[in-house]
């Protein structure tokens, strides 16, 4: 029993959700951290509210409709994550912390117990999210307590299989991995081309690419996609998942459930046992790996040869710029080694900002569209993929004050790697615009007055937050999820807030072009003008308070402090 | 039975030891070889420790003292080889292996939410230690821990740290115990103390491997020293037969000009490294 379900490793589960569990009650608590509790508070409130709100004003939806788009959902998100698993190949399969490679790999334990110690982690995350799912879809779900065991379940084997997959990608070789790679992208590519063919070949497509209803055609070709579920193979990968929105949609306790109950079971176990399975066998692999490429190397020249060629670079010496220039060097770095991911991140916005533009006929207010979305994507999406600022840099802040460089200019230094790739990704977007003729180069060059400051502001209060609540990145736990909810929920209010703000800016421009007196002519353009001058100055404004209000927060930050507070 | 040291160019009788593990043998390496994607970090290593003996690690940085010593922890996989500890194989028998050694890492990691006194419970529990009650007390009170009883992991200075990890490793009474820069961050009190310990598990039949730059600890404490350097082995044996070796006799005096006289200077001639001159 010891091999599967170490004692000593139950122990340590428990004392370590009792101590987080303690550790976060008493970071609330505490006075350097009241303001960030009021806030969290407050937006829980919201949240919270907004569930109550959803389950007296929302009409449940659809039972057929949900079952069908609860399955496809999960089927479609492990596709996904299956794909970016198969062409980013991660460093270490389990993510072990550094102390558990030093405690537990050292420790006489076996490696079934440790892989079930991880998936034990994993399940505690699944159901939290669980809990979440339940609150949020309490007018469809008749059972709760069903509703709750069936998402857990799918998230369970939603994150087992993903395990999977992992370890087997990390076990084989590199010769295989790139036939893979290959197989999968013709297999996407081919899945994407027939569904877009299918869907221009059906009658009264140009309604469906008409705007404002040129999403109608993306959703048109995600149905296509679905239909694939239909056939013999594709109904056999999503079986399981309709057999965990069988379990959250159940209408009464009966026999029927338990057969679904014993069902999800099954697959849940499956998965973990073929997690296990997987691990020894990719231990095994990576073992005789470990031995060719030994062989190779001691056949291919003598000792350390190959790494002495390796290091005849030219020495490349950043500007100083006062500090800044050498910072902001070490983030563009990162950057640079991280190049595929945030190709991939930009990806996904760029298209879906450009949709609007390809639509015919074409919307009257297509530029507006444009820059709206783009902001939107900016502000909500970017900073998770761009954390190449003080969020990644959570280990060395003490290093970083340290510096003989001044904070504002630290920050500075930080701050320019994140707003200059998302300037960057903006001037992709405007590019296409400008091409494909949008709108005038003039009107996206003064876009571009608000849209730099702007991504200023998004960074700055980005790392504003972090400094207030410092967190790692690639951390899971119950503190993470709360965090991620409380901060989109926060995002989205400052976000409607802004509108409203924008709204009643615009109102009052026009107010005053007309106190002013102009003429027809005149009006379009002082209106603008105003707009404009009043909005830059505006976001410049709250740009440079931002980057102040951080440079002080970052003279204050106490990595002895506050750094322990977050581990 | 004699042999040579396998590597490097150098030719020196040690160990009776022909490679293969003997029932005396606690740890014991037979041509052990690491490599990494591009590199080789160790190759063809073959060493052995019995009970009682602290076989000091020695070599520049990146030289695969590390390496060893994680291999032998069962941290990273072994290349090529055959990595045995109390007789079990760390790749066929790895719990048994693992049961029979305690590891403490150059920097150790703890787990943050843990206090000092759960960080022990955890071992005892982990390595079946029966009535720790006792061993605990004693080694909180050894290494001053005493007062830090009930703080967290992630309150601790670097030295308590190293502390509380050397602390889990003794209450495991492990067979062979295997320290990688085991004085960073240690205060004196805490560097006699660890020195002090370093003997008495020896003496208490431990195999001990010492992974250090600190030449005069080494010195102190250990009965047999390995020079790595590239991966490869240098020497292998006592600290008089490395004198010997490359130092030259007790007839000479310290003022002979190009002669090793002390530890260090042997060392550097040992793995052919100028001795660094300071203007």
């Amino acid at each position: 029993m010891n091999s599967i379900l170490h004692p000593a490793l139950g122990a340590l589960f428990l004392q370590n959700a009792k101590a987080k569990t303690c550790k976060t009650l008493r970071a609330l608590r505490s006075p350097r951290r009241m303001a960030v509790t009021i806030v969290a508070a407050v937006l829980g409130c919201v949240w919270l509210s907004q569930i109550v709100l959803s389950v007296f004003l929302r009409e449940p939806a659809d039972r057929d409709m949900l079952q069908t788009r609860l399955a496809l959902g999960l089927a479609g998100f492990l596709l996904f994550q299956m794909l970016k698993i198969v062409f980013r190949k991660t460093v270490e399969p389990f993510e072990w912390t550094p102390s558990e490679t030093q405690i537990l790999k050292t420790a006489p334990i076996s490696r079934t117990a440790l892989v079930v110690y991880r998936m034990a982690t994993t399940a505690i995350s699944a159901l939290l999210k669980s809990v979440c799912f339940v609150l949020v879809m309490i007018p469809d779900l008749k059972q709760w307590f069903a509703g709750f065991i069936g998402m857990a379940f799918g998230l369970c084997f939603l994150e087992l299989v993903r395990i999977v997959t992992e370890v087997i990608i990390f076990g084989i070789g590199k010769q295989r991995l790139r036939w893979i790679r290959g197989a999968s992208a013709v297999m996407v590519c081919a899945m994407l081309g027939t569904a877009v063919a299918n869907v221009i070949d059906q009658p009264g497509v140009q309604e469906k690419l008409a705007s404002p209803a040129a999403y109608q055609f993306l959703l048109a070709v995600a149905m296509q996609i679905a239909e694939f579920t239909n056939s013999g193979f594709g109904a056999l990968v999503v079986y399981p998942f309709y057999c965990f929105s069988d379990l959250i949609l159940t209408e009464r306790f009966d026999g029927l459930f338990l057969q679904r109950l014993l069902a999800g079971l099954c697959f849940v176990g499956i998965a973990g046992y073929a997690a296990v399975m997987a691990n020894t066998w990719m231990i095994g692999a990576c073992q005789r790996q470990d031995r060719t490429n030994l062989r190779r190397l001691k056949a291919a020249s003598p000792l350390g040869q190959q790494m002495i060629g390796k290091n005849k670079r030219p020495v490349v010496v950043p500007y100083r710029l006062r500090g800044i220039g050498a910072v902001a060097w070490r983030q563009f770095y990162g950057a640079w080694n991280y190049r595929a991911s945030l190709i991939v991140s930009f990806s996904i916005p760029i298209a879906l900002c450009c949709v609007p533009m390809f639509a015919t006929p074409r919307p009257p207010n297509a530029a507006l569209f444009l820059v709206a979305s783009l902001l939107f994507y900016s502000y909500l999406l970017l900073p998770a993929a761009l954390m190449l600022d003080f969020r990644r840099d959570v280990d060395r802040m003490a290093v970083l004050k340290k510096l003989p460089i001044e904070s504002i200019n630290i920050v500075i230094g930080q701050l320019a790697a994140p707003v200059v790739l998302c300037s960057f990704f903006q001037a992709i977007v405007f590019g296409i615009a400008s091409f494909s003729g949008v709108a005038s180069a003039s009107f996206l060059a003064l876009c571009w007055l608000v849209i730099v400051p702007m991504n200023v502001l998004i960074f700055a209060s980005e790392n504003i937050i972090f400094m207030l609540h410092p967190y790692r990145r690639n951390k899971e736990g119950a503190d993470v999820l709360i965090r991620s909810v409380l901060t989109f929920t926060g995002k989205a209010i400052v976000w409607a807030l802004a509108l409203c703000l924008l709204l009643i800016w615009a109102l009052a421009c026009s107010y005053l072009a007309k106190q002013f007196g102009f003429s027809d002519g005149g009006y379009q353009f002082t209106v603008g003008a105003i707009f404009l001058a009043g909005t830059t100055t505006v976001v410049c404004g709250l740009a440079y308070a931002c980057v102040r209000c951080l440079a002080k927060m970052f003279e204050r930050f106490d990595p002895g402090v506050d750094s322990v507070a977050m581990n | 039975m004699m042999i040579r040291v396998a590597n490097g160019g150098l030719s020196f009788i040690i160990f009776s030891n022909n490679g293969t593990a003997r029932d005396t043998d606690v740890i014991n390496l037979s041509n052990f070889s690491k490599s990494y994607d591009d590199s080789i970090a160790v190759s063809d290593l073959t060493f052995d420790v019995q009970p009682g003996q602290v076989l000091g690690l020695v070599g520049r940085n990146g030289a695969g003292k590390t390496s060893t010593i994680k291999s032998i922890a069962g941290i990273v996989s072994v290349s090529a080889g055959d990595v045995t500890v109390n007789g079990h194989s760390i790749e066929q028998q790895p719990i048994a292996a693992k049961q029979a050694t305690a590891y403490v890492p150059d920097d150790p990691e703890l787990f943050t939410d843990l206090t000092v006194l759960q960080h022990l419970q955890f071992a005892a529990s982990v390595y079946s230690i029966s009535n720790p009650s006792e061993h605990i007390t004693q080694l909180l009170a050894d290494f001053e821990l005493e007062s830090k009883r009930h703080a967290p992991a992630s309150g601790l200075s670097r030295g308590m740290r190293q502390k509380l990890a050397i602390s889990c490793a003794y209450l495991q009474q492990p067979k062979a115990l295997l320290l990688d820069e085991p004085m960073t961050g240690l205060d004196p009190y805490g560097i006699r103390m660890l020195k002090t310990s370093i003997v008495k598990q020896a003496k208490s039949g431990t195999a001990v491997i010492i992974s250090s730059h600190l030449l005069a600890m080494v010195e102190d404490i250990c009965t047999h020293i390995l020079i790595l350097d590239q991966g490869q082995s240098k020497f292998l044996g006592t600290i008089e037969q490395l004198k010997t070796k490359f130092g030259i006799s007790e007839n000479l005096t310290n003022t002979e000009e190009g002669i090793a006289q002390t530890l260090e200077e042997i060392y550097f001639a040992a793995i052919d490294q100028p001795i660094p001159v300071t203007h």
